[in-house]
């Protein structure tokens, strides 16, 4: 392509932008996508100064990635979606971005995408009005999505902005207006995050996940004023994506089959009715019988409608996996399940490593969902593996803090017996299978699991990727750093030093083994050394070393 | 019409005394350690055993009481009665059970002979035997003595942990990988009897928490009739388990048995539990 012809081409581009709203005072379904492809594209732009905000100087899943790829995630869903209709394609954003989240950041996003949808259920368009609503359902949403809702974090972000909003709509019709007040107080709300959460302060970073709704935002706003957004290529090589679902059908929650048998039956009238439950209708037959399939979010419907003609046979009612939590967004109540329930309890491990999935199999999890430190998985990936396995009964053991919420939200998704059991590291996940009573039920097992997880504490020894000031501690990128459950505590500069500095802070004497799970940084050899510095300081306990294989940490150490 | 008797084997947890005032009849068991062969009567140390275990490698094992062994003390009984009760240690843990089964046909006619599956060892099993043969001296027919035992059997709970895990895994109840790992990670797995086999329960790391667990486990009952402490002849403490049981069931006294060899030839020789009876 010549110089002259790309120019041409952006200038199309960038008048064909500017034709697709014409209008500013109302959003229909197209253009509410590409405020979407925007907000990814300018979050995207900026992954890696989002990635930079992150507080601890250890090697973790990074907000601007999870959020990036739950944003991906949600443009994916709608890329060829032709609706006009913006509350449908709120609804499929809220989908793509539900079942892609990652991380807490990207958990909350979809919470906040889940509340916009709701918010604006079937408009057809949003005004100024309708869509600072939406942005307030979208914070409140947010915020029951978690247990405990702290200030200073992507939520007080979302709720001052959606504020912001509503002021700004009670006074101006053009959406412009209200995009610009809403960012504009983003902006600001996230440059307030440190003096609500002290943790920043200290780091001298502003919130992460407040930090990319913000640029979300902000690119919408650009986009609104006719200002580009491309990101940059090199950044988004890094992060790929595929598609979460079959293109094509969209939308309904059951596929439902019947047969009605009956007296004069009408099959045009028939056909009218059922063609108005849903999609994909079909109906044949003759005055004495009628097969019909529809496409419904309420399987009853259809049914009802049949039983009150005829009698009804060969009825079959198929949920569509891949689309049903269209139907909880829906707000309607989750149907019981069909088969059986089994009396066995499954459970979802989320580990990485050789060694340590080799531990967790051993020990009998059903299924692993590779994951942890750097990778965290996906609410769908996590959701798979509960679907997959044959019982009905479930626990999930996330093992790192920032996959408990995508565990929450991959139960809430579900249609089994899902109980979470919140484990933040992979021993709190070892002793946690280990305590997995086969004869007790579901929530006996969940509470033990989680209370045998508390009862042991655990170090995790690895190397500093950034210099901050924490914990009112002076870190060097490149230093050798401990954790204590989940806390920076100790630092040096040999991996044994920093072992039994960690060991030093934890009680160890009272406890009765300690477990060295060693990673692919250190030897064998090494680890068995470390192993027997450790006995000489701590003779009354027993000390196991397990190689554990995991990336990143040189060992996990887990006392109890 | 002469009163019932009862025949059961050196598992159950008797003493000579009680044997002696019940003529209750007590069969040797064969215990069959790799190529040796240990006869374990009521008053055998048992010390031996659990000192051959302990000293290597776990090897298969079994228990066995030949089917002539039946035969002969059938005969011998069925002198002095017609009605006899056998109840030997739980037929998933032992040959007895299917070897007493297996002679009493020839009986028929001459001589009732019920067996029954006491789905029990030890302390459990010799409860048992003490209230059939107690019925007995009251002159209470074998039908009633056999409902009696059935109704027992339900108030009987075992639990157990286990150190060493080769034992578990020659017997089949875990894998060589998970034996493998467990070891590595010193796991020490729960056991219960149900319906008189062993079964994982749940798995622990450390001695203080399975101790824990079985206290936890006696706990959980409304009525409790006797709480027995078991443990290898080879002395493991009992201090805390007693310690944890004071607390649970205040001014009771708890009996500490060693465990017997047919348990021995699933567990290994370092096991410790406790045995539960509700009372009926």
């Amino acid at each position: 392509m010549t110089d002259d012809r790309t120019t041409r081409a952006k200038q199309a581009r960038s008048r064909s932008q500017k034709e697709g709203i014409p209008d500013f005072t109302r959003c229909d379904g197209q253009t509410f996508k590409r405020l979407i492809q925007a907000g990814l594209a300018w979050l995207e732009r900026h992954q890696a100064a989002v990635n930079a905000l992150n507080v601890y100087p250890v090697p973790d899943g990074d907000t601007g990635t999870n959020m990036l790829l739950t944003m991906q995630a949600a443009y994916a869903e709608i890329k060829d979606s032709p609706a006009d209709n913006v509350g449908a394609m709120a609804q499929k954003v809220a989908k793509g971005a539900l079942m892609g989240a990652r991380g807490n950041s990207g958990v909350i996003l979809s919470q906040i995408f889940r509340g916009l949808a709701r918010s604006l259920d079937s408009t057809e368009m949003f005004n100024t009005v309708q869509f600072a609503s939406a942005l307030r359902e979208a914070a409140a949403t947010a915020y029951k999505g978690v247990i405990k809702p702290v200030e200073g974090t992507i939520l007080t972000v979302a709720r001052e902005a959606a504020e912001a909003g509503v002021t700004a709509a009670a006074s101006s019709e053009d959406l412009r207006y209200i995009l610009d007040r809403v960012t504009s107080e983003a902006r600001h709300s996230v440059s307030r995050t440190p003096s609500l959460l002290p943790v920043l302060a200290e780091a001298g970073v502003v919130d992460a996940g407040g930090q990319g709704l913000f640029l979300i935002l902000e690119g919408m706003l650009r986009f609104m004023r006719g200002e580009p957004v491309t990101a940059d290529s090199a950044l988004t090589a890094t992060v790929h994506l595929r598609p979460l679902y079959p293109e094509g059908e969209e939308g309904y929650g059951y596929d439902v089959q019947f047969i009605v048998h009956g007296e004069n039956l009408n099959i045009e009238e028939i056909q009218r009715n059922i063609t108005a439950m849903g999609e994909s209708a079909l109906v044949v037959g003759d005055s004495q019988a009628i097969k019909v399939h529809v496409h419904v979010p309420d399987p009853g419907i259809p049914l009802g409608y049949g039983a009150t003609l005829g009698s009804l046979s060969r009825v079959i009612v198929e949920n569509m996996q891949e689309q049903y939590q269209q139907y909880i967004l829906s707000q309607t109540q989750r149907p019981a399940t069909a088969t059986e329930p089994l009396s066995k309890i499954g459970t979802v491990v989320v580990a990485s490593g050789q060694g340590l999935t080799k531990v967790f199999e051993s020990l009998g999890a059903t299924a692993i969902v590779p994951g942890g430190q750097t990778m965290n998985p996906s609410t769908e990936d996590i959701l798979k593996a509960v679907e997959s396995m044959p019982s009905s009964d479930v626990i999930i053991l996330p093992n790192n803090k920032n996959i408990v919420l995508t565990a929450e939200q991959a139960k809430s998704l579900s249609q089994k017996n899902v109980q979470v059991v919140p484990t933040i590291t992979i021993p709190q996940g070892i002793t946690a299978l280990l305590a997995l009573n086969y004869q007790a039920d579901l929530l006996t097992n969940a509470r033990v699991m989680a209370e045998a997880a508390e009862s042991i504490q655990t170090a995790e020894i690895t190397t500093a990727v950034r210099s901050v000031q924490i914990n009112g501690m002076r870190v060097r990128e490149g230093e050798i750093i401990g954790m204590v459950d989940g806390m920076l505590r100790v630092k040096g500069n040999s991996v044994s030093e920093v072992v039994l500095a960690a060991l030093g802070q934890m009680d160890t004497e009272l406890y009765e083994i300690i477990t060295l799970y060693y990673g692919q940084a250190i030897t064998a050899d090494k680890a068995e050394q470390i192993a027997a510095e450790i006995a000489e300081r701590y003779s009354g306990q027993g000390i196991e070393v397990v190689d554990g294989g995991q990336l990143h940490y040189y060992c996990i150490i887990s006392v109890e | 019409m002469a009163r019932a008797r009862i025949i059961t084997d050196s598992t159950a947890y008797l003493t000579p005394d009680q044997i002696a005032q019940h003529e209750i009849t007590v069969l040797p068991v064969d215990i069959h350690l790799g190529d040796q062969k240990i006869r374990v009567s009521s008053d055998h140390n048992l010390k031996e055993l659990f000192q051959r275990m302990a000293a290597d490698q776990a090897q298969t094992t079994k228990a066995v009481i030949p089917p002539s062994v039946f035969e002969d003390a059938y005969s011998q009984l069925g002198r002095q009665t017609d009605q006899i009760l056998v109840t030997v240690s739980s037929s998933k843990l032992s040959s007895a059970f299917a070897a007493a089964k297996s002679v009493a046909n020839a009986f028929l006619g001459r001589c009732r002979i019920a067996v029954l599956d006491s789905m029990a060892t030890s302390w459990g099993l010799g409860l048992l035997v003490k209230a059939a043969a107690e019925a007995a001296e009251a002159g209470q027919s074998l039908d009633e003595i056999v409902r009696l035992v059935r109704g027992m059997l339900p108030h009987i709970y075992v639990v157990l942990f286990v150190e060493r895990l080769d034992y578990l895994e020659k017997g089949n109840r875990i894998g060589p990988a998970q034996a493998l790992l467990g070891t590595m990670l010193s796991i020490k797995p729960l056991l219960i009897m149900e319906e008189g086999e062993i079964i994982p329960l749940e798995k622990v790391r450390t001695r203080a928490n399975a101790i824990e667990k079985l206290a936890d486990f006696v706990g959980e009952f409304a009525d409790i009739e006797q709480v027995v402490i078991m443990r290898s002849p080879l002395g493991n403490g009992t201090e805390l388990l007693v310690e944890h049981l004071n607390l649970i069931l205040p001014g009771r006294t708890f009996p500490v048995i060693e465990y017997d060899a047919v348990l021995a030839c699933h567990l290994g020789p370092d096991a410790m539990g406790v045995t539960v009876y509700e009372g009926l």
